[in-house]
């Protein structure tokens, strides 16, 4: 496999993950940015465990992913409660604050950040293991019980409240899930560049999952996984010179998706019309074949 | 107690150009019906459009500070028909999500098109930085009696427009609810319009105090400013004009003793970090929202 097909696979699969964790907090009307913060927590955790103090790889990797899970933890206590626009400040400031303490730590290499990640064997096999669990897991949670409340909860907060759904519970339950995610997309991510640098973890890095995400789609889990490798992908294979309108062309896509298509690209009913079509198209397939059965006999 | 006095006054100059941005943001926010993540970057845009024209006359001061102000109206007046159909449909958070877009291509637009990406600064003569008082090590210069002037004309300015004039009582009509404001009368599209005119106005003033103040500008400025604007408009409660200024002044306190008595960057974080816990423990904000 080529260099940058490699590349182009693995982060397509971290932003996928970290395009989930956006998605699955504003299940409940919520906008959580803190899984790129934790990302860089757990991410610099691991790489000093590997690097200064010589860890085993999966030792590192559990010790991040667990520094991960605590700091998307307190923060979610607090902000539970939270009005959505709380939410968003705080966590756009949280990442801020972790790109500053990271940038002025001298063990943590400063502004120039933490080189000679060791390479991990079939980071890509790993990678994508990763993207099908979290994957169940939310297909799984958006069709059961806990779906349908999240719905309700995104619908109407009151009327979901006296239905009886502990909205505080549901909201730090999700922040922590969202944070174990970006714990672990952080890892792969530092396992794949092989090198941690403050400004990684940055705005830039968010406003391009955010673009992935509600262009693709915020009401399901596809949207993302289409619209990531399709976004990502045009930068990679477009010309330098048209490449290097990434932002400006991300930034129209986003203002032109929300204000024609609120819901981005592929909704509810995108789906539920992909469902019927698919239907259809199956049932003439099936009808073609009775009917060359039936000339045949 | 000299480098205390010389945090203080600086402190004092950067939270009332705080106030002013917040005085803008929450116009937007209450008037305007969305929320304004990017009119931060529409003010940095308008310091760069400012600096273009003190490089074209060759430090022409008067035309300098009518190109920030005038493209800081203009700027903000063009993002209104963006964000006139969100505004309809209530969708607060999808204008969110748009004005990031529209801070996207004002950041690329500043870190790669404009001076190469390179850190900007301003003429001296703009920054004033003669002295006009001493005490000690601290100076009262002509730029900080320019810049908390400025900030406490507009901010005078905004407030007789908001209670004594016909239009101020449509803003706040609209800001109590614009559909009964629509009963009454009024004319919704054009006191929108003319929202964002004001709040591009001050925008337009806050850039050049800014530039005075700050005395350079870069593309990152308008994220940063953003935060710390969005931050302060919910420390003291989404839309409460008035508590906006209290938090400002106490932000920009903050973050000039931060600056004075701590090494690096780390002011930034204590910044965040006391808004962050704040917001945590007062989710509506310290004065309470939409006053």
């Amino acid at each position: 496999m080529s260099f940058s097909l490699y590349y182009f696979l693995e982060l397509t699969a971290i932003f996928i993950i970290l395009g989930w964790t956006l998605y699955w907090v504003y299940r409940i009307g919520q906008l959580n940015n803190a899984p790129i913060a934790v990302m860089a927590v757990s991410a610099y955790l691991c790489g000093y465990a590997l690097l200064n103090w010589g860890w085993p790889l999966i030792l590192a990797f559990v010790f991040g992913a667990g520094c991960g899970i605590l700091f998307a933890f307190i923060p979610a206590l607090a902000l539970g409660r939270a009005p959505a626009f709380a939410m968003v400040i705080c966590t756009i400031a949280l990442i801020f604050i972790m790109q500053t303490v990271f940038r002025n730590l001298p063990w943590f290499g400063g502004s120039l950040g933490m080189f000679g990640i060791p390479k991990v064997k079939k980071l890509l096999l790993i990678t994508y293991c990763f993207v099908g669990f979290f994957g169940i897991l939310i297909y799984r949670f958006d069709h059961s019980r806990l779906g349908r409340a999240a719905e309700m909860i995104f619908v109407d907060r009151d009327i979901a409240s006296t239905l009886g759904i502990n909205i505080y519970l549901f909201s730090v339950c999700l922040q922590v899930m969202t944070g174990t995610m970006g714990a672990v997309a952080g890892m792969l991510y530092v396992f794949t560049i092989r090198t941690i640098v403050p400004t990684y973890f940055g705005f830039a890095f968010l406003l391009s999952i955010t673009t992935f995400i509600f262009v693709g789609g915020y009401t399901t889990m596809w949207g993302v996984v289409v619209f990531t490798p399709l976004l990502w992908g045009l930068t990679v294979i477009l010309p330098e010179s048209i490449t290097a309108l990434r932002n400006i062309i991300f930034g129209i896509l986003l203002m032109v998706t929300l204000l024609l298509r609120s819901e981005g690209v592929i909704d509810k009913r995108f789906l539920r019309k992909i469902n019927i079509g698919s239907k259809l198209v199956f049932m003439k397939i099936f009808s073609l074949f009775q009917k060359i059965k039936d000339v045949r006999g | 107690m000299e480098v205390f006095t010389a945090q203080l006054i600086n402190a004092i100059a950067l939270g009332s150009i705080y106030a002013l941005l917040v005085i803008g943001f929450n116009l937007l926010l209450v008037v305007g019906g969305i929320f304004p993540f990017a009119y931060s970057h529409i003010v940095v845009l308008s310091m760069y459009m400012c600096w273009i024209v003190l490089r074209i006359t060759g430090d022409n001061l008067i035309l300098g500070i009518l190109a920030g102000i005038l493209s800081g109206t203009a700027l903000s007046l063009i993002t209104e028909p963006i964000f006139r159909p969100l505004a309809k449909r209530g969708a607060v958070l999808s204008s969110f999500i748009v004005a990031m877009a529209i801070s996207m291509i004002i950041t690329d637009i500043m870190s790669k098109r404009i001076h190469g990406g390179v850190v900007i600064s301003f003429p001296l003569t703009l920054q004033g930085k003669e002295a006009l008082i001493t005490f000690g090590i601290a100076t009262i210069t002509a730029g900080h009696i320019a810049t908390i002037a400025g900030s406490i004309i507009a901010g005078i300015g905004f407030f007789y427009l908001l209670y004594r004039t016909r239009q101020g009582r449509a803003f706040r009509a609209m800001g109590q609810s614009p559909f009964a404001a629509r009963l009454l009368g009024i004319p919704i599209v054009k006191t929108s319009i003319f929202a964002y005119m004001i709040a591009g106005f001050l925008g337009g003033i806050s850039s050049i105090l800014l530039a005075m103040s700050l005395g350079s500008a870069s593309a990152v400025l308008g994220d940063n400013l953003a935060l710390k604007v969005m931050a302060v408009a919910l420390f003291a409660g989404l839309g409460n004009i008035g508590g906006g200024l209290v938090a400002a002044m106490v932000l920009g306190l903050a973050e000039g003793m931060a600056l004075a008595y701590l090494p690096g960057e780390w002011y930034q974080a204590i910044s965040f970090g006391m808004i962050m816990v704040i917001i945590m423990i007062k989710p509506k904000g310290l004065f309470g929202a939409m006053a």
